[in-house]
């Protein structure tokens, strides 16, 4: 083996060591013992190649990702599917007379999507069943009031004293039938509330101001309201009770 | 195989993957909630335990390949100021920042290079492994490897002069000194 060879195969020798067992480098680095110039050079390569793992090991995710992940997680533990033919008989079938009805569907509603106060709660709560970013991260509430200030200039927000009192994880804009509501998103005794804001106005059929209409939908628990203009959607996988009560230190 | 136990025993290493692929922390953040999604839905289909890691750095990987193929989507993804506000890692200010550099740095590279670089530094796979997650023969791995290393060097050299850092192998004395060395 000529040292451009033994070059070659070092360059795959991982700095931590984890390799050291590997026949493949074992001739590549007894030639490293015995060559001093390609000793050296291996040296040198190993220090760089160290720094720089020890520097990318440094990377931390942000905060909110865990969090985030976790609030996906599925409800009941995976289970190894039973591979029976009768189960992917209706596994076909299913598929069919799901790709049928989204046809049909399609055909009937695509020309214009629907845009009122329904489709908007269910939306966003299926926008929150998959996972997303945030645009602006923070540790507290200060950061968030000040990035919502900046979408929100000429409107009063009025944001529940519950949930200003929780821990704030971020914000992010939304696109959704030419309207941007945003998200800011909270954390309170381990469980995350979602908050969508949006102009009352950009949705006619909005709940009446004065009340709160309250919805399950899937797992997710809604609770909605108007204040000064703004319609606020709260939603959170946590019960109807942990909800309410974050709201009711706002309505008292 | 309980969904919680593997997103913390492996978000991190596959948040790192993503950023050193994609040098964005908001991209490397969608594709590692995109790669979990992906596990909470198919992740029963693993028969064996042990190839957890290697089945979600594919998805993740796959996924990359295919958020890129539609680029276009990320023309409305915003990032916001995220300077103050970026989660505290617990490394010292010059740690970090060179981190930041060397993702950079990682990020200028060729995807064909930067891709089993990345994984290569992330310490937790072996050329034969990465070998078959990015499926090609493991000569290719390391020949990838050298080019992408000396690529990756070329472009610290210029940031570099400035600091103190790390040394750079097969570059003359000369250059080396004005590192501090």
């Amino acid at each position: 083996m000529d040292n451009e060879k033994a070059k070659l195969i070092l360059q795959a020798y991982r700095p931590n060591g984890a390799d050291a067992s590997d026949p493949l480098f074992a001739e590549a680095l007894d030639q490293a013992q015995r060559d001093p110039e390609l000793k050296q050079w291996f040296e040198q390569q190993r220090r760089f190649d160290a720094a720089i793992s020890r520097q990318l090991a440094h990377v931390a995710a942000p905060k909110s990702l865990l969090p985030i992940i976790l609030s996906g997680a599925p409800k009941h533990p995976m289970d190894i599917p039973r591979r029976r033919w009768f189960y992917h008989m209706a596994w076909a079938a299913s598929i069919l007379f799901l790709v049928t009805l989204t046809g049909l569907w399609l055909n009937r509603f695509s020309p214009s999507p629907t845009v009122d106060f329904v489709s908007y709660r269910q939306d966003m709560t299926r926008f929150l069943s998959r996972f997303y970013t945030l645009e602006q991260e923070t540790r507290g509430w200060p950061g968030m009031k000040s990035w919502l200030r900046g979408q929100f200039a000429s409107e009063t927000l009025a944001i529940p004293r519950g949930l200003l009192e929780s821990n704030g994880l971020g914000c992010r804009t939304i696109k959704w039938n030419g309207r941007l509501p945003v998200l800011a998103c909270f954390k309170k005794d381990g469980q995350i509330v979602h908050l969508f804001i949006l102009p009352a106005s950009d949705l006619p059929d909005r709940p009446a101001a004065g009340s709160t209409e309250w919805r399950q939908l899937g797992r997710w628990t809604t609770a909605s309201w108007q204040d000064g203009g703004m319609l606020y959607l709260a939603a959170t996988r946590a019960k109807a009770s942990f909800l309410s009560q974050l709201l009711e230190r706002y309505q008292g | 195989m309980d969904f919680e136990h593997i997103v913390r025993a492996y978000y991190e290493l596959l948040y790192r993957f993503a950023l050193n692929m994609t040098a964005d922390p908001a991209l490397a953040g969608d594709l590692t909630q995109q790669t979990f999604y992906t596990w909470a839905r198919k992740g029963h289909t693993l028969r064996d335990p042990a190839k957890v890691k290697s089945w979600l750095t594919t998805i993740l990987y796959r996924e990359f390949l295919r958020q890129k193929r539609h680029a276009n989507r990320y023309a409305d993804t915003e990032i916001g100021n995220l300077e103050d506000e970026l989660p505290v890692s617990e490394s010292s200010p010059a740690d970090q920042m060179d981190a930041d550099l060397i993702v950079s740095a990682l990020g200028e590279i060729d995807e064909i290079y930067r891709v089993p670089l990345s994984l290569f530094y992330l310490e937790e796979y072996s050329y034969k492994e990465i070998a078959e997650l990015l499926k090609i023969p493991p000569g290719t791995v390391m020949s990838r490897l050298a080019r992408g290393k000396e690529l990756l060097r070329d472009r610290l050299t210029g940031v570099l002069k400035t600091s103190n850092i790390i040394p750079l192998p097969g570059k003359p004395l000369q250059a080396r000194k004005s590192y501090g060395q």
